[in-house]
């Protein structure tokens, strides 16, 4: 699972502040719903294309951008030609999952990527969400890395006590594997929780006052510009198509 | 000033251990003071005492006054006792919140709402004089468990509070780390503030100790000075229960076998990365079986990366084990070996004790494994926990269990990795007993371990790592314990350089 | 131990901790079945899945706006990873719904917990609702655009009945996964000693 791992000591060239990813993610999340043209459609896919470029994710990139020629390029040859039935159906879902979709999935990984989790928490503050969503949020995403080293621990233990997939033991009762794998995760996470909360209100954690935060987020140049070029895109494609 | 006037404590959840009876203590500003004793004397318990854990997070029946400057602390909300008492815990994994070092060390400035340049300013400070510069802007998930441990300390040093109280900091730390740890303890009493450690590993924190409490049964019981405490007798410290205070100097107490059959390693190579360095590189390595084996080396010298190696963890190393004639590649070698993580409670899957131990054997007659599941769980004193959730158990009772699985399923090669880190004296002779047994049972017995008093209590052969590489292997005997002495002083040294 | 009708920083920590796991279980669950076969039993499936973590969680609840807080982060993880707005607007209606039914029925309540969960598990809908929509707004596009036979291929594709199998699914699945959850809660935890 991607994960808000990143840390990045200063920023230079291109970044964007993370509530105008917030926006941009809305507007392709919302334009996904508006398609119209053709052209309107790439002008929605290139602004996560873009964005993966210039976080240099070259490899998601590229397979959105051959997925989505190829979706472009079915739907435009759809009427000519005459699939059977089942493969029309399929191809149709396809298409429209890949056309519709595959945008803010794309812009989620992004999102997920060039954001660290303490960006994303004092944007989230900046953007005067209180601390009852703050608060889980940082434990979510302090939780998850966690829980992958655990989960990976414990897939060790079970592959050392011969416990796994396919083995005669497995077919006696398969739902047990899942029983062995998830019950001594949680009670690690559990336990994890219990000293974490402790060590968290130790240093302040219930401090009423509003906190501050050391993580530097503000718009620049790159925020202004990237909106005006996103919003100048898609409103000339909606409006006016050149298809 | 800290006062602690007829202060009893017990623990909502009903256990008999860790409580408190009738505790009268004055604590002077600037005092290092170091509590200790068995586990469940109640020393952790005093420690919450004094953060205000206890009565704010762990609920129970308080009787007394707690005072800070003789105000009642349970009068204070905990992020206010937080601004005056920093706090650092056992675990150097579980206590941190952020997933990155810089807003760690900062949190709770943070959350006091300080201004942004001022908080730029205490973490400069505080990087520099616990010399973390190099820590700085990393994802914690990627530190070690020393460095981590280290954040923590940096964590509660950034608040500037008066009082620092460390439950057990060293548990999970290697040698040379420990030496760091002192850097930092010595740094606050520089600066004059109090600090109160409750700890079982003595060595490093007796000299700088102004007292030491001994406690028993939820009672301080006896009081030292660092000198006073420096005369105890070492048969006086097993008495009472407490580890060395020179550990790194006892006589190796288990003698090898004279001519055991052997084990066989045949060119062992795997790197994590693809083309990356080795990080095992073991050409050819004979060792005995039916031994203690004490693998020893510094951090990050590939210690674990052998271990997995050898219990068959990673797909992708090569080389194969040759025992009794048989050879075992890396899948094969899961048939015959285990390894008892640090961590227990990863290794624990079932409902109860014996079904636990069931699910290591075959499952053709159940009548005849359960039987013999009885005997094995008979042969390591769990019998009377047969039907209790092994996660129930305690610590010492977690790794009987998993050692009796790894009977049960017959393995012959047993890794056992860290099984002391934050256990006391007695519990710590109780591992070194259950390893014992199992060499007389005739399996041959891996640890991975930086707890010398163990080495010395149950070692009958030394295996050293440095860079993937084995450096030297031998048994224990003059020579190997001279070289192992030297493994250790240089280890403090290193320690020491990077504290200093 | 203080005892407040408000959210104290332990209820937000434990409310991380249990999104974080019923998160993880739900994705991990939502990958094992990667095979486009499974699709319609994830609806089935994932309910009771997350009943494991989700009945942990309940034996932590006291208070109103946990379950709410963890359908925002839910949705607000769904929405960052691409689900829109759908994603977002199922999780958090799911949540409040679970939450004033655990308030109406009553904290550490049986009965209540499982009718709460149940309530919770509807908000999965707008993970695959987003699809649906999507596919909705696409038939209609398609009809004007490209004739009736795709746009009635389409429309056999997605009956509007499958929502409300969806949700009768997802309904059933809460409940059952509400009761796998309390039986390892006996089985396991409660003996482990964690609850």
């Amino acid at each position: 699972m991607e994960q808000f791992q990143a840390v990045v000591e200063n920023r230079t060239g291109f970044c964007l502040d993370p509530r105008t990813k917030l926006l941009l993610m809305a507007v392709v999340a919302t334009a996904e719903f508006l398609y119209s043209h053709t052209a309107f459609m790439i002008a929605v896919a290139m602004i996560p294309f873009v964005l993966l470029l210039t976080n240099r994710q070259y490899k998601t990139a590229t397979v959105f951008f051959c997925l989505f020629a190829a979706g472009l390029f079915v739907q435009a040859i759809q009427n000519s030609v005459q699939f059977p039935m089942i493969v029309n159906m399929l191809v149709v879902l396809l298409v429209g999952l890949v056309l519709r979709l595959f945008p803010a999935f794309v812009m989620g990984a992004y999102i997920i990527k060039s954001t660290t989790a303490s960006e994303c928490i004092t944007a989230l503050g900046r953007m005067h969400i209180g601390r009852q969503i703050t608060i889980p949020l940082s434990v979510l995403f302090r939780f998850i890395p966690t829980m992958q080293e655990e989960s990976a621990a414990i897939k060790d233990a079970m592959r050392m006590r011969e416990v796994q997939f396919g083995t005669k033991k497995f077919w006696q009762n398969p739902a047990a594997l899942i029983e062995y794998r998830f019950i001594p995760l949680m009670i690690s996470v559990v336990k994890i929780g219990d000293d974490l909360s402790a060590a968290a209100l130790t240093r302040g954690l219930d401090n009423p006052v509003r906190r501050t935060n050391i993580t530097k987020v503000g718009f620049t140049g790159w925020d202004l510009l990237a909106v005006l070029i996103a919003g100048a895109a898609l409103l000339s494609t909606y409006f006016f198509s050149p298809w | 000033m800290i006062e602690l006037k007829d202060v009893s404590f017990t623990y909502e959840s009903g256990e008999t251990q860790n409580n408190l009876n009738h505790i009268n203590l004055t604590i002077q500003d600037g005092e290092t003071i170091l509590l200790c004793g068995e586990s469940g004397c109640g020393k952790t318990t005093l420690t919450r005492l004094v953060n205000g854990l206890i009565p704010h997070y762990y609920g129970g029946k308080l009787t007394g006054q707690v005072l800070l400057d003789g105000k009642e602390l349970k009068d204070y909300p905990l992020y206010q006792i937080g601004q005056r008492v920093g706090s650092v815990f056992q675990n150097p994994r579980t206590q941190f919140y952020n997933v990155d070092t810089t807003s760690e060390i900062v949190f709770g400035c943070e959350n006091m709402a300080l201004p942004v340049p001022e908080m730029r300013e205490r973490l400069e400070e505080t990087a520099h004089s616990l010399k973390l510069e190099k820590l700085l802007n990393r994802s914690l998930f990627a530190l070690s468990g020393g460095e981590k441990q280290k954040i923590a300390c940096a964590s509660a040093d950034a608040i500037h509070p008066d009082i620092f109280v460390l439950d057990e900091p060293s548990s999970n730390l290697d040698i040379a780390t420990i030496e760091d740890l002192i850097g930092v303890i010595r740094h606050w009493q520089s600066e004059k503030k109090t600090v109160i450690v409750a700890e079982h590993r003595l060595y490093y924190l007796v000299p700088y100790a102004d007292r030491i409490l001994y406690m028993k049964h939820g009672s301080i019981v006896r009081e030292f000075t660092g000198t006073e405490f420096q005369k105890l007798s070492p048969d006086e410290l097993q008495g009472m229960g407490l580890r060395a205070l020179d550990p790194f100097h006892l006589p190796p107490e288990a003698a090898p076998k004279p001519a055991a059959p052997k084990l066989h390693i045949k060119g062992f190579q795997f790197s994590y990365e693809k083309h990356g360095p080795l990080n095992v590189d073991i050409p050819d390595l004979t060792l005995p079986q039916g031994e203690i084996i004490g693998i020893i080396g510094n951090n990050g010298a590939g210690k674990s990366t052998f271990a997995r190696c050898l219990c068959g963890l990673d797909k992708k190393a090569k080389g194969v084990l040759e025992m009794d004639g048989t050879p075992y590649d890396a899948k094969q070698r899961r048939h015959i070996s285990y390894m008892v993580m640090q961590d227990v409670n990863h290794q624990l899957f079932t409902e109860d004790v014996l079904d636990e131990l069931l699910l290591s054997m075959g499952g053709e007659d159940e009548k005849a494994d359960t039987a013999r599941a009885k005997e094995i769980l008979n042969s390591l004193d769990l019998l009377d926990k047969v039907k209790l959730h092994p996660m129930s158990l305690s610590g010492g009772e977690k790794q009987r269990v998993a050692i009796g699985s790894a009977i049960a399923s017959d393995k012959k090669i047993l890794i056992f990795d860290e099984p002391t880190s934050g256990l006391d004296y007695r519990h710590m002779l109780e591992v070194s007993d259950n390893l014992n047994r199992l060499k007389e049972m005739g399996k041959s017995l891996f640890l991975i371990t930086h707890d010398p008093e163990l080495i010395y209590k149950c070692c009958t052969y030394l295996l050293f790592i440095q860079g993937s590489k084995v450096l030297w292997h031998r048994p224990m005997d003059g020579e190997a314990v001279k070289l192992l002495r030297a493994f250790f002083s240089h280890e403090q040294e290193t320690g020491a350089v990077n504290a200093s | 131990m203080e005892n407040t009708k408000k959210l104290t920083g332990k209820d937000l920590i434990n409310v991380g901790i249990y999104t974080a796991m019923t998160l993880v279980i739900f994705f991990v669950v939502g990958l094992l079945t990667a095979l486009p076969v499974v699709y319609p039993f994830l609806f089935i499936i994932w309910p009771i899945v997350c009943g494991i973590p989700m009945m942990l969680y309940y034996t932590k609840i006291q208070k109103f706006g946990m379950l709410t807080i963890t359908g925002i982060i839910g949705g607000i993880f769904f929405y960052l990873i691409g689900y829109g707005w759908i994603g977002l607007l199922g999780w958090v209606l799911g949540g409040i719904l679970s939450d004033v039914v655990l308030k109406i029925g009553g904290y550490q309540k049986f009965k209540a917990t499982v009718l709460s969960y149940a309530c919770f598990c509807l908000g999965i809908m707008g993970c695959p609702a987003n699809l649906w929509f999507a596919g909705e707004a696409y038939w209609e596009n398609i009809h004007t655009s490209m004739g009736d036979q795709y746009a009635n291929t389409l429309q056999s594709l997605m009956p509007s009945w499958m929502l409300y199998v969806g949700f009768a699914l997802l309904f059933v699945g809460g409940i059952l996964g509400a009761l796998l959850g309390h039986k390892m809660l006996k089985k396991h935890f409660e003996r482990a000693g964690i609850v």
